[in-house]
């Protein structure tokens, strides 16, 4: 009992950041009609961008630390976007591709650089100390009801700002049809501006949660997180936000049964998960919430 | 930028004074080119100070933009080449064969040869996919993988020798290709990249876990292939002279390239390689025209299997040692690099492009920490700039319809 | 768009063949086919028999589903409901590959050529519907494969030679730098080289002037010609090549069938005529 409580607190923990990265990817695609790869990348650097804060201003204290990283995140992918991803907006959609494939090789680079001995990994703090409850013998961390409260707070914020507010109505007018909503007088660059900072900011969230519960952070962590959070979006259903929470619980699911249930499970995690990614596609091509666009001609 | 806009061939063969003139102008433009292609990659081979690579390399994009400021120059070698097709073929061949003996004793130059043309088979054999048809795949670097492994497995568990182990390796690889272009019947575009991203995770994950792979340390002890008695691990003694036991391999790969030309030349001159460039341009309009274009993209990924495969098996044999990291999700991205620069669907830039982006690496060790960063900032000022690659397309012309 | 002129020009042409007796058995028939994406009707019961010879123009207002019809008969969509037949072959659903080859050739509403290889090329490469290419050939036999090809761009040549236009002159452009009015000549061009039972043309003259419009009109009566088994559907706006070419016009108008019949009985069909008048607004 206990082990099943516990499994199904890691369940929620590990589904909500991935949730946190796979709305970013969802977000932009539905936007932007691009696969945003290195989404993950920027996600992840928040980490070394908060602790690069700290370094330059100690005096500044973690928490405004982590204010500034999502921030700063938020604006980093409004410049990606501005250098680059908006070059590939109407080439074909192998370009952009492999263009932010490249673009995510270059971010982790960057890191492993820039930052003071970048190569190795470094530890990150928990956000969160100390246990706040426990249930039927588990033990539930401050940090993984944070991770979970947080990601639901940011999912909530994310829903009001895209259906109850004006940027959220220019938002998802580009989104359905970019040419009526230019007639209607909507800057789309300002829009895509905005979708990269809010993609960008909560994709920060999800990243520093994600160095805080292994509890330190790599140049190349953002490789694996964003294709996990790529993955979910993908069997949700692209450019579907619900469906994008979907997917990440059950991608999150089918990772922590399998390291429950298989011996040696946490080696195959990633098998596991990546043999679900290819079912989906395979069997519902558009995601379990998505539905098969047809065809312009 | 294009070559194909111009008109200026010139017409058909003739007996006549000026037709001999040509003749000896075409061959002339032929041994020229060659030697020009050999001397410029011996100078690269050799220049080990940073300023003097920097100087080859400005030489190089001079060349190179003299060549593209007036597109009828590269028509117009490129008109010798297809008139003198077997003189060119003979001359290359020979050069190639003999470009041993004029490295001589060093030993890693003959190294950085033989990495350089197992890339460009690589390359090759990924460019039906991306430079054809435009299909990203990112899992070139798996069948290199398991064409890698199935045949040191088969050599160190039952040893097979290396000849043995090539057909089976290239089969296993070739169905694993056609398993993974499978999908492409209900996925395009960015859900078939993530297909090819999640295979190539996924074996590159098996390999590391299996106990059977050797887990993360790999597999080693690999033994030399040999060929009539003769150990690859033994130096080669030609007309008197002796080479240094790379050379070996070197041949072994040149060969390997060949065939790699030959079957990448045979398709892009057939209708098979139309028809991947119709499925490039418009799939909707390419399945009106009657192409199967499930079945083209399979195919595309059978022959980048197949390929990709022989080249693992030779690289797995002359190392000797091959472990997963060799294998990895950054390889495919890498022989991606060097398809784009080179140039999409045009052979010999993919392998111009390929030789380019392996040596440049090692020459500029300066930069060696930041090799991947290079990689990345190629590809994307190559994507926003110059998508076709240095040396893009040529159109394809018909006799009898010039 | 000159949609809304539904005045034939001084003459209707020469006198039209009467249309072949009811040779369903070789014939192209659709049979009671709807078509139903999400909570619209793009196609509501819709039946039209075309025989081998025939030429029939599929006219009405833009979002008719016209095209739609085109994408059903070609295997671009599956029908939700309904059945096509070529002669008595049942083709529902399967795929547009196969379809083409079974004879079914078409051009698409916004030209839909293949960009970065050669007008030439686009050619051969409508011939993939008379003969797929082998691999094992290309591979084993590159000497045979090349003689094909190089047969096939002769025959290509010849193809491009006999459409209106210059476009041989412009067989190595890429097709993507073709002028508007050759683009649509070459995808009649690509349609014609799979030598194709049955040719479905959409809005052929979309993007023409007048001039190009006549000798569109004029390629369109020499291929028939020359070709006299092959049928002809066209979708058109232009009333002038509506009242030029075909033995039938069918009216289609919200996804149904309003009417079909010749172009003078349909010219004065009250029906239609208010079908069309409506119909200015909604271009698209």
């Amino acid at each position: 009992m206990e082990q099943v409580v516990q499994q199904l607190i890691n369940w929620l923990a590990l589904g909500a950041i991935t949730a946190l990265l796979a709305v970013g990817f969802s977000l932009l695609f539905g936007v932007l009609n691009v696969i945003h790869f290195s989404h993950g990348d920027v996600a992840l650097t928040a980490p070394f961008v908060a602790m690069g804060v700290l370094i330059a201003l100690p005096a500044a204290g973690f928490g405004v630390a982590i204010i500034a990283a999502i921030v700063l995140v938020g604006f980093m992918g409004v410049i990606l976007d501005w250098v680059s991803i908006r070059r590939f907006r109407s080439a074909p959609p192998m370009m952009a591709l492999v263009a932010t494939v490249a673009l995510g090789i270059v971010l982790r680079e960057l890191i492993r650089l820039l930052y003071p001995n970048g190569s190795n990994p470094h530890s990150f703090p928990r956000l969160f100390e100390g246990t706040a409850f426990t249930i039927a013998g588990a033990t539930v961390s401050w940090l993984v009801v944070a991770m979970i409260g947080c990601s639901v707070l940011t999912m909530f914020a994310l829903t009001l700002i895209l259906y109850r507010s004006p940027l959220g109505m220019r938002i998802r007018a580009v989104s359905q049809d970019l040419e009526m909503a230019r007639l209607a007088g909507i800057d789309p660059n300002g829009i895509f501006q905005a979708t990269f900072f809010i993609a960008s900011a909560t994709g920060a969230v999800g990243g520093l949660f994600t160095a805080s519960y292994v509890g330190l952070m790599r140049f190349d962590m953002g490789i694996i997180a964003g294709l996990l959070g790529f993955s979910a979006a993908v069997i949700g259903g692209l450019g579907n936000m619900t469906g994008a929470i979907v997917g990440s619980l059950v991608l999150a699911g089918l990772e922590t049964l399998a390291q429950a249930i298989l011996p040696d499970g946490a080696a195959y995690r990633l098998v596991v998960a990546f043999t679900l990614v290819l079912v989906v596609l395979v069997f519902r091509p558009a995601g379990l919430l998505g539905r098969v666009p047809v065809p312009k001609v | 930028m294009s070559t194909g806009g111009s008109l200026n061939t010139e017409p058909g063969e003739g007996g006549t004074a000026p037709a001999r003139f040509r003749i000896s102008r075409d061959l002339g433009t032929v041994a020229a080119t060659i030697t020009a292609v050999a001397g410029l990659l011996y100078v690269f081979l050799v220049v080990t100070v940073t300023l003097h690579v920097v100087i080859v390399l400005g030489a190089m994009a001079v060349a190179l933009w003299l060549l593209q400021r007036d597109p009828r120059v590269e028509a117009s070698i490129a008109g010798s080449f297809e008139r003198r097709r077997s003189f060119a073929l003979v001359l290359g061949v020979a050069v190639a064969l003999a470009y041993p003996f004029a490295i001589g004793q060093n030993t890693y130059h003959i190294h950085l040869l033989v990495i350089c043309i197992l890339y460009s088979v690589l390359t090759i054999a990924l460019n039906f996919q991306l430079g054809s048809a435009n299909i990203p795949n990112f899992a070139t670097g798996a069948t290199y993988g398991i064409g890698a492994y199935s045949s040191a497995l088969l050599a160190l568990n039952h040893g097979w020798n290396f000849w043995a182990t090539l057909p089976v390796a290239a089969l296993a690889a070739t169905v694993f290709g056609f398993a993974i272009g499978l999908p492409s019947m209900r996925t395009r575009d960015a859900y078939l990249a993530l297909v090819t991203i999640a295979c190539g995770v996924i074996i590159h994950q098996l390999l590391n876990n299996f106990e059977w792979t050797g887990g993360a340390q790999g597999l080693i002890g690999i033994p030399a292939p040999s060929v009539f008695g003769h150990s690859f691990t033994q130096p080669l003694r030609v007309f008197g002279l002796t080479l240094p036991a790379q050379a070996n391999f070197y041949y072994l790969a040149l060969l390997l390239l060949m065939l790699a030309i030959v079957v990448a030349g045979r398709l892009h001159h057939s209708r098979i390689g139309l028809a991947w460039n119709a499925l490039r341009a418009d799939e909707i309009a390419a399945r009106s025209v009657g192409i199967n274009v499930v079945w083209y993209k399979m195919l595309a990924f059978a022959v980048d299997a197949f390929l990709a495969a022989f080249a693992g098996v030779v690289y797995a044999f002359y190392v000797g040692y091959i472990a997963p990291d060799n294998f990895t999700f950054l390889v495919s991205v890498m022989l991606m690099t060097m398809v784009i620069v080179g140039g999409m669907d045009n052979v010999i830039g993919v392998i111009i492009g390929t030789f380019l982006l392996t040596l440049l690496p090692e020459k500029l060790r300066v930069f060696s920490d930041y090799r991947l960063l290079f990689y990345g900032l190629v590809v994307i000022a190559f994507l926003s700039i110059r998508p076709q690659g240095l040396f893009p397309q040529r159109l394809r012309r018909y006799r009898g319809v010039e | 768009m000159k949609a809304s002129a539904l005045r034939a020009p001084g003459s209707t042409g020469e006198p039209l063949a009467a249309p072949v007796a009811a040779g369903a058995a070789r014939g192209l028939s659709v049979e009671r086919v709807t078509m139903r994406f999400g909570g619209l009707v793009a196609l509501g019961d819709v039946s039209l028999d075309v025989a081998p010879g025939e030429i029939v123009a599929v006219i009405g207002p833009n979002g008719a589903g016209k095209s739609t019809l085109f994408n059903v008969i070609t295997g671009i969509y599956r029908p939700t409901q309904g059945r096509v037949l070529i002669g008595d072959l049942d083709v529902t659903g399967r795929p547009a590959h196969a379809i083409a080859s079974l004879g079914v050739a078409r051009t698409f509403q916004s030209s839909r050529l293949f960009t970065g290889i050669s007008v030439l090329d686009n050619v051969i490469l409508g011939m993939h519907a008379l003969s797929p290419p082998s691999v094992l050939q290309a591979l084993l036999f590159p000497r045979r494969s090349r003689n094909e090809l190089r047969q096939a761009a002769a025959q290509a040549g010849r193809i491009l030679q006999s459409v209106g236009g210059h476009l041989y002159d412009q067989r190595y452009r890429l097709a993507e730098e073709l002028a508007q009015a050759d683009r649509r000549r070459l995808e009649i061009a690509r349609a014609l080289a799979g030598e194709p039972k049955f040719l479905l043309l959409d809005e052929p003259t979309a993007g023409m002037d007048d001039h190009d419009t006549d000798v569109l009109i004029q390629d369109l009566l020499r291929i028939r010609r020359d070709r006299p088994d092959l049928a002809i559907v066209v979708v058109e706006h232009d009333m002038r090549l509506v009242a030029a070419l075909p033995d039938r016009v069918a009216v289609l108008e919200y996804g149904s069938k309003i009417a079909e019949a010749s172009f003078e009985e349909i010219r004065r069909d009250p029906r239609v005529q208010e079908a069309y008048l409506g119909s200015d607004s909604v271009d698209d």
